[in-house]
């Protein structure tokens, strides 16, 4: 059941659905292995350095009838992950007043499809973020070490 | 006769059969068995330890030669006086028996060292080479904190990494 809107909340577009995705390139330097020797996207490519984590929103990539994989014209080393909106809304159970907001972003310096996470990612938010980044994951960064060879994937 | 990297690369593998507690009854290859003596293979340990560390060093040089805008999103270069405080870390570390971290650029600047434990997860992040924060998920429960405030509680976790490395 969702959580009623308190003015705390970070900014959030209801016109963005909640099945809908969001989408965030990945550089290959942000992914990881997990404990089992699979590759992940790491917390840290959901780091916004306080300010709204730049995304792309499949809403309005719809809109302008392009594929999401437009997003990495121009960056070929990249991968690209896609979460839901509600994966990024859920709050924190722990601490429901930790919670996240998705919002469109028409900014003409930016794609026409840019958007934003608001809100504070805390370490917590950015797991799961990364969690749910790793399980949707569109298409990996190309050229990627094998695992064995990755620093720290002997441990 | 087993080579020097062939045994480096067995003795790795066995690191991280180990710590995920799949060979936890076969922690070192005896001497008897491939007729190497007990001083070849503290050698060969030794190597296997260099190979770690260079395969940091090198990864810790990389980070250092990303570019401005490196991720696509606008992130700034990698601080160079964050990655020497990051490898100073890492060597204490190595020398008390804790894994190697993964280590993952910020985009503020920063490293992340990340380690991915079927028991734990940590990671560390430096945004500067004195603001350091930390983030672990162990049994089920969370914890953020600072160098500054829960230095103890870091080096527990730490400690509880080389120790479920060795089977402690």
């Amino acid at each position: 059941m969702e959580s009623p809107a308190t003015a705390s909340d970070p900014p959030n577009d209801p016109t963005v659905p909640d099945d809908s995705l969001v989408f965030r390139r990945v550089p290959p330097d942000q992914v990881v292995r997990d404990a089992t020797g699979d590759r992940t996207v790491s917390t840290a490519a959901f780091n916004s350095r306080g300010g709204p984590l730049s995304v792309g929103l499949e809403v309005l990539l719809r809109e302008l009838r392009h594929e999401p994989l437009v997003m990495l014209q121009g960056y070929p080393t990249h991968g690209l992950a896609g979460l839901t909106a509600a994966r990024v809304r859920q709050p924190d159970p722990e601490h429901p007043e930790k919670r996240l907001g998705v919002t469109k972003d028409r900014d003409p310096d930016e794609p026409p499809w840019h958007g934003s996470i608001t809100g504070k990612i805390t370490d917590s938010l950015g797991k799961k973020l990364a969690a749910g980044a790793s399980e949707g994951i569109v298409v990996w960064p190309p050229d990627q070490p094998d695992g064995d060879s990755a620093p720290g994937r002997a441990e | 006769m087993i080579t020097t990297t062939e045994f480096a690369t067995s003795q790795t593998q066995e690191s991280a059969s180990f710590a995920s507690g799949a060979f936890a009854w076969y922690p070192v290859q005896s001497p008897e068995w491939t007729g190497t003596s007990t001083s070849d293979i503290r050698l060969f340990g030794l190597v296997a330890q260099l190979d770690t560390l260079n395969a940091l060093v090198e990864r810790l040089r990389h980070l250092l030669d990303l570019p401005a805008d490196w991720d696509s999103y606008g992130a700034v270069p990698v601080r160079a006086d964050v990655v020497q405080q990051a490898a100073h870390l890492i060597r204490d570390w190595l020398t008390e028996g804790i894994p190697a971290p993964q280590i993952v650029p910020t985009p503020d600047g920063g490293v992340q060292l990340e380690w991915h434990q079927p028991a734990a997860y940590l990671e560390i992040h430096l945004s500067t080479p004195t603001d350091l924060s930390f983030y672990v998920e162990s049994d089920g429960h969370e914890e953020e904190g600072t160098l500054a405030t829960d230095r103890s509680r870091l080096a527990s976790v730490l400690a509880s990494l080389a120790s479920s490395r060795s089977g402690g």
